[in-house]
């Protein structure tokens, strides 16, 4: 399992942890600084993460243009994702609270969040389709 | 862009198997650190799966000491 890989399987854990948390802290009325940090943690995670876990080693050819390409697909991909995603979650919006209605800013923010969060699992997600989702070879 | 990559991944075969055997048995990563590419990348051409582009075909071929058409042949039935 090359590097990318291993970043999009800790991309993808992460985030269904941070959700699992998030669902475990709304169904146990956890109070809203503690589900904060959790949510801080998790984007801490995510930003983080990878730089730290998965360094790159020296001398090693690590990076060449079939990873170039799967991560200009993956990227893509993502971005689209991301996009329909904040598209969807605003005119969902849209209908629920009309043309005249208002949303305060703190949930255009958190929008902003979750399509970033989602972008980063679309992206992860076919970075582990076109290399195969195990398997020191990439999939081979 | 992917159904480019799938139709060369069916009409590009490859003797990189076979010539690397013939050169001492020579493995995936030694070519692979010959050619600047991952051994992973070396797989997945060897494997049909990925078609290299025409610098990587090259470095191949250099590096196995033969001429890129003894490596790499186009097989198709619309040209």
């Amino acid at each position: 399992m090359n590097r990318l890989q291993k970043i999009a399987w800790f991309n993808l854990i992460a985030i269904i942890t941070g959700f699992a948390l998030i669902v475990l802290c709304a169904v146990c009325e956890v109070p809203k600084n503690i589900m904060t940090i959790v949510l801080t943690l998790e984007a801490a995670a995510l930003i983080a993460g990878p730089p730290i876990f998965f360094r790159k080693k020296p001398g090693q050819v690590a990076f060449d243009e079939r990873d170039a390409m799967i991560r200009e697909k993956s990227l893509i991909v993502g971005f689209g994702g991301a996009y329909g995603f904040l598209g969807a979650l605003y005119v969902a919006k849209l209908f629920e609270v009309g043309f005249n209605g208002s949303v305060p800013m703190l949930t255009v923010f958190l929008a902003y969040i979750m399509s970033l969060v989602c972008f980063v699992w679309v992206k992860s997600f076919i970075v582990l389709s076109m290399y195969g989702w195990r398997g020191r070879d990439g999939g081979e | 862009m992917a159904g480019e990559a799938e139709m060369a991944e069916n009409e590009i075969r490859n003797q990189i198997r076979r010539l690397r055997f013939e050169r001492g048995e020579m493995t995936q990563q030694e070519l692979a650190d010959k050619v600047k590419a991952t051994r992973q990348t070396i797989n997945a051409i060897e494997a049909g799966k990925y078609s290299p582009s025409l610098t990587l075909a090259f470095r191949i071929a250099k590096a196995l000491g033969v001429r890129i058409e003894d490596v790499f042949q186009f097989e198709s039935e619309n040209i």
